[in-house]
């Protein structure tokens, strides 16, 4: 006899309740329909990357964040200029020591939120870092200028400036457990033409 | 008023000891200069002559293995000067002491290079001593050295004292727990288990006064087999953010001592642990708030910045400070501390890029293309342009600065200097 599918998920989701994982929750972002999954690893790219993380942060102000980098680039008056709290932002200048500060970051269960320069090539440490991940319940996003394929990154998604530098353009690469809607909370937004093509493509294979 | 200045040689870094050591001389002291302290013997002169306290000093310093250069003076700054530069004559003071005039305590870190601007811009007319800085008219210091000027000058007439920051000598925090050879503690798990108490008492004498622990230390007391080397072990922890709960510290402890005991394990079962405060300061109120747990919070992201620092070192975990100011590599600071009164840049400052060069790179222009390191990147539009001045007292910048929009890579910010040369000092990404 066939399982109904609704009484599997229930399962599925006493299951991870049981073992402390959170897999259902997502931050809400205007750009962004499917939101961001809380205890997991997002990956970010394209010339808009930082500035679509700046937005995300100002859309959730009660998130406690921790930016790490190898050399310190960013520029904190850009994200108090755009409306960001520098207040709630730890940042850190790791050199070679990046994996053992997101990983002391995570381990911590202070941040809400992490982000790192996606220099992790080998699977092992990116496995590392999603079970921290999920453990602590904090989302660590990736910034790179290329999307890798790797399986512990749940979300991928590459971000471009929209027509007349206006908003953002959205290209969802990967979405795993991308059934999860946009919070109600939030207004649902408007998808650019990319998005929706990419959203549709993520359906279509699920 | 009769002051002794005492300036140790080599550098000392803790003079606490030394100072608790002088309170059998007089009860005012002062250590808020590094490396120095004054002694107010004024008062006491009834008690002893000069020439006797300086007697008992030097026989002090030696059972302490210091050497140092005293001399007393009618003010702390002029024991100072007199200790390091060995006269207040002013014909034959080089302006060397402008730095002791204008920040005594040396607690802005930018009066050094503001004093060292003045001797140099004073070099090039010609003035190197202090009568001859004295003979400049008054009214033309202003309009040269703005108030750091004004204010040396005062201090040099002795018509403005510095401040005397009275030390006291703190009270003792010290706990201990004693432990048996069946209690297994060898490791850090038990260890840390063991410690999470004496810690507890240790934080809860400190939070009864109203502080928090800045600096800590503790040792173990291994069992003294014959094989052991080192039958104590001793830590000093200095936190970057005082912590006020066992919760807080205890993550910390658990990151040095899992690098220390990894590198040095114990060798035997510890039989014993001492912690003493070393230093504390002022802490939250006694009673939580009952309406909002702001400082709990800003309690846990303290721990976790202490913690992060002690595993990646000292500098590189901070927050920010924002400044109002249009030069962007000075617009923030790294700071530990929270910022309370964050400045408003609206209608100040035009939006500044996301990423900045830690030193602007030389690019090319010719027509419609921009060259960013050799390779030509396509124009497609210029903001207005933003121009930056400052002031001639600091560090003068003088640009003009362009937001340039490109095909297919970020928008860059540029810049050209008064040399019709162009450099990249930032992008928005």
């Amino acid at each position: 006899m066939a399982a109904e599918p609704a009484k599997i998920l229930e399962l599925r989701e006493m299951i991870t309740q049981k073992e402390g994982r959170h897999t259902h929750e997502r931050f809400a972002s205007s750009t962004l329909s499917c939101g961001v999954p809380r205890g997991a690893l997002t990956e970010v790219s394209g010339s808009a990357k930082t500035e679509w993380l700046i937005q995300f942060l100002r859309e959730n102000p009660s998130l406690k964040v921790f930016w790490a980098e190898v050399r310190f680039s960013l520029l904190p008056t850009a994200l108090h200029q755009r409306g960001v709290d520098a207040s709630r932002l730890l940042f850190a200048e790791c050199g070679d020591e990046l994996f053992s500060a997101v990983r002391m970051a995570l381990r911590c269960q202070v941040f809400q939120c992490i982000v790192s320069p996606s220099i992790y090539r080998e699977e092992k440490m990116l496995k590392a870092l999603q079970l921290l991940a999920e453990k602590s319940n904090a989302t660590v996003f990736l910034l790179t200028e290329e999307l890798q394929s790797a399986w512990p990154i749940k979300l991928q998604f590459g971000v471009k400036r929209g027509i007349l530098g206006k908003g953002f353009e959205i290209e969802l690469k990967k979405n795993k457990g991308g059934e999860v809607s946009a919070p109600a909370s939030f207004p649902t937004p408007v998808l650019t033409e990319t998005e929706e093509t990419f959203s549709a493509l993520s359906e279509e294979v699920t | 008023m009769r002051v002794a200045a005492i300036v140790f040689s080599p550098t000392l870094e803790n003079t606490v000891p030394i100072a608790e050591a002088c309170l059998r001389f007089s009860p005012q002291l002062c250590i808020q200069r590094k490396n120095t302290l004054f002694i107010e013997i004024g008062k006491c002169r009834t008690i002893y002559r000069e020439e006797t306290f300086l007697a008992r000093l030097r026989l002090l310093l030696a059972k302490f293995g210091l050497s140092a250069k005293i001399a007393i003076g009618d003010s702390m700054l002029d024991a100072l000067v007199l200790a390091l530069h060995g006269t207040l004559d002013p014909a034959r003071l080089s302006l060397g002491c402008f730095p002791l005039y204008l920040d005594l305590y040396e607690t802005d870190p930018k009066s050094s290079g503001i004093a060292q601007r003045m001797i140099d811009n004073l070099a090039q007319v010609g003035i190197t001593r202090v009568s001859q800085f004295m003979q400049l008219p008054t009214s033309e210091i202003p309009g040269r050295f703005g108030a750091a000027g004004l204010l040396i000058r005062a201090r040099i007439l002795g018509e403005m004292e510095s401040g005397w920051p009275l030390w006291v000598a703190q009270e003792k925090i010290i706990e201990h727990i004693e432990l048996y050879e069946n209690d297994h503690c060898q490791t850090l798990e038990p260890l840390l288990f063991y410690l999470k108490p004496v810690l507890d008492r240790a934080f809860s004498r400190l939070w009864g006064r109203g502080l928090r622990a800045s600096s800590i230390k503790f040792s173990l007391r291994l069992e003294k087999f014959s094989t052991v080397k080192e039958p104590i072990r001793e830590w000093t922890m200095e936190f970057i953010l005082p912590q006020s709960t066992a919760r807080g510290t205890l993550p910390i402890i658990r990151e040095r001592l899992e690098r220390d005991l990894a590198r040095k394990p114990l060798e035997s079962s510890v039989i014993g642990i001492d912690l003493q405060i070393l230093q504390s300061m002022r802490g939250y109120s006694g009673q939580k708030n009952f309406f909002h747990s702001r400082e709990e919070q800003e309690e846990i992201f303290n721990s976790a910045l202490s913690q992060l620092s002690e595993g990646l070192g000292k500098g590189k975990v901070f927050r920010a400070s924002i400044h109002e100011e249009a030069v962007a590599e000075r617009s923030w600071s790294r700071t530990l501390e929270q910022q309370k009164n964050l400045p408003d840049l609206t209608d100040y400052i035009p939006e500044r890029p996301t990423r900045l060069l830690s030193r602007p790179e030389r690019i090319q222009l010719a027509d419609e293309l921009l060259f960013i390191r050799k390779r030509p990147r396509r124009i497609l539009s210029w903001s207005a342009v933003e121009k930056i001045d400052t002031d001639w007292l600091g560090e003068r910048v003088e640009r003009n600065y362009y937001r340039v929009d490109l095909e297919g890579k970020p928008p860059v910010w540029i810049f050209k200097n008064l040399k019709d040369e162009y450099y990249l000092h930032g992008y928005f990404e």
